[in-house]
């Protein structure tokens, strides 16, 4: 059952005049089918706007293509002014203008059924005279009406159809839905609150909830970036071989491997962010992260993969381990010894025999050799420029109009600015945290050195 | 595709997370099997203290989930899981998954199931080794003190023994601690086989403090850490992502765009062109004009309806086809002309609004689109 205070708008027009996109950008939704042929909205389709607190519903409705025909068929009736809306019900339930006037009968529909009227002009485009009788049709109805100039193309006829909107409709504004950001969509739907003075709490909470939803879309974001940087940083290929030339000869293969790893993982980002912002039916351009060249190395492994330093750690442990155990045997009187004394004799056992064990085989299989990797990082601008690139297109994706399909790009040229703009302090706090990763440390605060950087977008 | 490898090695690392690390699971084995076994071999006489049981049964696994719960609820104060990732030993995939579970503030969540996992191991080797040495060999549980009696213990061991309150052979008894008291320098037992009478209060401790108990905050940690997987941003981005699939591009077939026109043919100007701008079309000059469409009247409708010949009719470029149209159009033949104007002057159709009607003319049996040959089309793209 639909809340009668929910607020819901029909919206109208002439075919391919950016009703879809209207209804895009404003529900957040790329999923609204926006062709570039008219007449592809055949049915009209309710979208729901739901937030915690309020919502309200927009409603995607066929063009017009037979007004003429329509307001003579209501003229036709004789109705006075008191009963034009009854007529146009009478129309809407007509079951022969259901066949002859499919569209009109759907764009008409919800508003008989109580929706206000959301009616959307080119204003890249003359005005024309042919627009009044779908005009009047709509008058008819008698509900509460706005009427939206796209300037689709340009804004060079926007004044000419202000004048003529204005002698049919109480409010008119210009809204691209292509460029508007979300300040702009915000500000569109306070007016519509005015619309109906039922409706203006419903909305004014519903633009509250949207705003609580762009802080908490800002620090998801925010937390996207840190896991990733931090990943691209730590990550690394490796592969275990027997000698220094096999290592040499992988490592291409392991370059390869890395490269690709990198740049999977950071599309994934960029998919997420889209994500956080609904946005799933564009492309992003990305070109490879820039890589230094001195990634490779190559280091000697011992047992069970461990190299020299991990041996002994892993060796002093077991003897302690060893050590202890026999320090409970005889009820502590060896006064923890035992787990002491295991201890060095583990620890110096590897430091001193790691070498041997390297050349050992057990049924045939080496128990040493070298292993060569590719990775983690160590160049203390790589951090920035990942940084850099996802802030930029956060930017763009977080003001993007879900109407628009064009695919996006990363490019993060100001990005240097942006960082000498911070103030000193957490200029500091975003270094530390970069260098921490550059150094493989956990980074406790790296969200916060970071949030700044989207602040100032 | 993105969602290829990444998103699966996440997945994998995703269920690794609740799944027990067996190095951990071997430790906690390894020390049940050699605490348990050095303590219950006794000495030569097999006596077994039984507060040393009670340390390494009751105390040590009590304290360790004291120690574990502390770890879990403390803020960055204590977190055991840290020390753990900072271990060099760990591999490329376990510093994966740990640097994962930090950055998704499951770390403690894990060391803490990790740390039941141990747990777990280490009672079920004391166990089995409890049952093994049972079995094989004869035990003798005293305990000894200087400055305790057994009813100071008793009340105490009554306490560790509540929780299996229905299990009567597992409860202690005073007369059992007064039979079992044991001191070095005399050793005189009435009845040597009350020394054995202890094993079901060991096997007891051992089952309802670190068994049952780990097994419990196993079960509830491993929800815990699913429900707060689940719950991750990331991971309802990644099903949201899977939800709304990517559309195919459209596909429409055009009709061509012919640059000639028949020797007659009458002009019906359907979107009411300005005077201005039909002069200025070349091809309407020296035909018999027609109106039509919304602004004409009926009368000029009907008469453009009834024309039976040839018509060229003159439409807005960019204004796409209405219903109207389409309606007039299946009274008669001939050509559909879009035309493009600015400010009064002619101008060529753009491509997006001609391909408009081009997919509109494709529909009409009877009709084709006219251009002027100076705004010729590339008809190659008939489908696009």
């Amino acid at each position: 059952m639909r809340a009668n205070n929910q607020a819901r708008f029909a919206v109208v027009g002439h075919p391919n005049k950016g009703k879809s996109s209207i209804v895009s950008t404003l529900s957040q939704n790329d999923d609204v089918v926006i062709s570039s042929r008219s007449g592809t909205t055949e049915k009209a389709e309710g979208i729901s706007i739901t937030t915690a607190n309020g919502g309200y519903q927009l409603i995607d409705t066929p063009g017009f293509q037979r007004p003429v025909k329509v307001l003579r068929w209501l003229k036709e009736q004789g109705a006075n002014a008191s009963e034009r809306a009854k007529v146009l019900a009478k129309f809407v339930n007509d079951s022969q203008c259901r066949q002859q006037y499919p569209d009109e009968v759907e764009l008409l529909r919800p508003i008989v059924e109580g929706a206000a009227i959301l009616y959307v002009v080119d204003g890249s485009h003359p005005y024309g005279a042919e627009y009044e009788a779908e005009m009047e049709v709509l008058r008819w109805s008698g509900q509460p009406s706005m009427a939206l100039i796209n300037p689709i193309e340009s804004v060079e006829y926007i004044k000419e159809w202000e004048n003529a909107l204005l002698q049919y409709f109480k409010s008119v504004q210009v809204f691209n839905p292509m460029k508007a950001d979300f300040e702009k969509q915000i500000t569109l739907l306070k007016t519509f609150s005015y619309l109906n003075p039922v409706w203006t709490e419903g909305l004014d909470k519903t633009i509250a909830d949207l705003l609580q939803q762009r802080k908490q879309q800002l620090n998801q974001s925010i937390a996207l970036l840190s896991r990733l940087v931090e990943d691209l940083c730590q990550h690394r290929e490796s592969q275990k071989v027997l000698t220094t030339q096999q290592a040499q000869k992988i490592k291409p293969l392991l370059e390869k491997q890395y490269q690709h790893w990198m740049r999977e993982r950071e599309l994934q980002s960029v998919k997420e962010l889209m994500a956080i912002y609904g946005h799933f039916q564009s492309d992003v351009i990305t070109d490879q992260i820039d890589l230094p060249p001195d990634l490779f190395d190559c280091d000697q492994w011992f047992a069970w993969g461990l190299d020299k330093r991990q041996l002994v750690y892993a060796a002093t442990a077991t003897g302690a381990l060893g050590g202890a155990a026999l320090d409970v045997a005889v009820a502590g009187s060896s006064f923890m010894l035992g787990a002491l004394g295991g201890g060095l004799i583990g620890a110096s056992s590897a430091w001193f025999g790691a070498d041997k064990l390297a050349d050992m085989s057990v049924q045939g299989l080496p128990v040493g050799g070298y292993e060569a990797r590719f990775g983690p990082m160590k160049n203390r601008n790589f951090p920035y420029v990942v940084i850099g690139r996802f802030v930029h297109l956060h930017a763009q994706i977080s003001q993007r109009s879900h109407a628009s399909r064009e695919a996006l790009s990363i490019d993060a040229n100001d990005f240097q600015q942006r960082v000498q703009s911070l103030e000193k302090s957490t200029q500091r706090e975003l270094h530390q945290e970069c260098e921490r990763l550059i150094k493989q440390r956990p980074t406790d605060d790296l969200e916060s050195a970071l949030r700044p950087l989207f602040e100032k977008n | 595709m993105i969602d290829t490898d990444i998103t699966s090695a996440a997945n994998d690392n995703a269920s690794r997370t609740v799944s027990m690390s067996p190095a951990i699971a071997v430790i906690g084995m390894l020390l049940g099997f050699f605490l348990s076994f050095v303590l219950l071999n006794g000495d030569a006489q097999g006596r077994v203290n039984l507060f040393y049981l009670l340390l390494i049964f009751l105390l040590f696994p009590v304290v360790g989930l004291i120690t574990s719960v502390v770890s879990l609820i403390s803020g960055k104060g204590l977190n055991l899981a840290r020390v753990v990732s900072k271990l060099s030993f760990l591999g490329i995939s376990q510093s994966t998954v740990l640097r994962q579970l930090r950055q998704r503030h499951l770390d403690k969540h894990w060391f803490f199931l990790q740390s039941q996992f141990a747990m777990l191991a280490y009672s079920l080797a004391g166990i089995l080794t409890l049952l093994i040495l049972l079995l094989a060999t004869d035990i003798n549980f005293v305990w000894r003190s200087t400055l305790l009696t057994a009813s100071d213990i008793y009340p105490i061991l009554k306490f560790v023994a509540s929780p299996w309150w229905f299990w009567e052979s597992a409860q202690p008894t005073i007369e059992l601690l007064e039979h079992t008291q044991d001191s070095r320098l005399t050793q005189l037992y009435e009845t040597p086989s009350n020394l054995a009478q202890w094993w079901p209060f060991i096997l007891a401790t051992q089952i309802f403090y670190t068994f049952i108990l780990r097994g419990l905050l196993l079960v509830i940690s491993r929800s815990i850490i699913k429900r707060k997987m689940d719950s991750d941003f990331e991971q309802q981005l990644h099903q949201r992502i899977n939800q709304n699939k990517r559309r195919q591009p459209e596909r429409f077939v055009l009709a061509e765009v012919n640059h000639q026109l028949p020797s007659s043919y009458a002009v019906v100007n359907w979107s009411a062109l300005p005077d201005a701008i039909v002069s200025q079309l070349e091809v309407a000059t020296g035909h018999q004009k027609l109106m039509a469409g919304p602004l004409a009247s009926e009368a000029e409708q009907n008469q453009a309806e009834q024309y039976s010949q040839s018509k060229l009719v003159l439409v807005k470029a960019w204004e796409p086809p209405l219903g109207e149209l389409q309606d007039f159009l299946q009274h008669g033949q001939g050509f559909l002309y879009p035309v493009n104007y600015h400010k009064q002057h002619v101008r060529d159709a753009d491509k997006k609004h001609l391909d408009e009607w081009r997919r509109f003319c494709r529909e009409l049996k009877n009709w084709q689109l006219f251009q002027p040959a100076h705004n010729a089309v590339n008809n190659s793209e008939i489908d696009t």
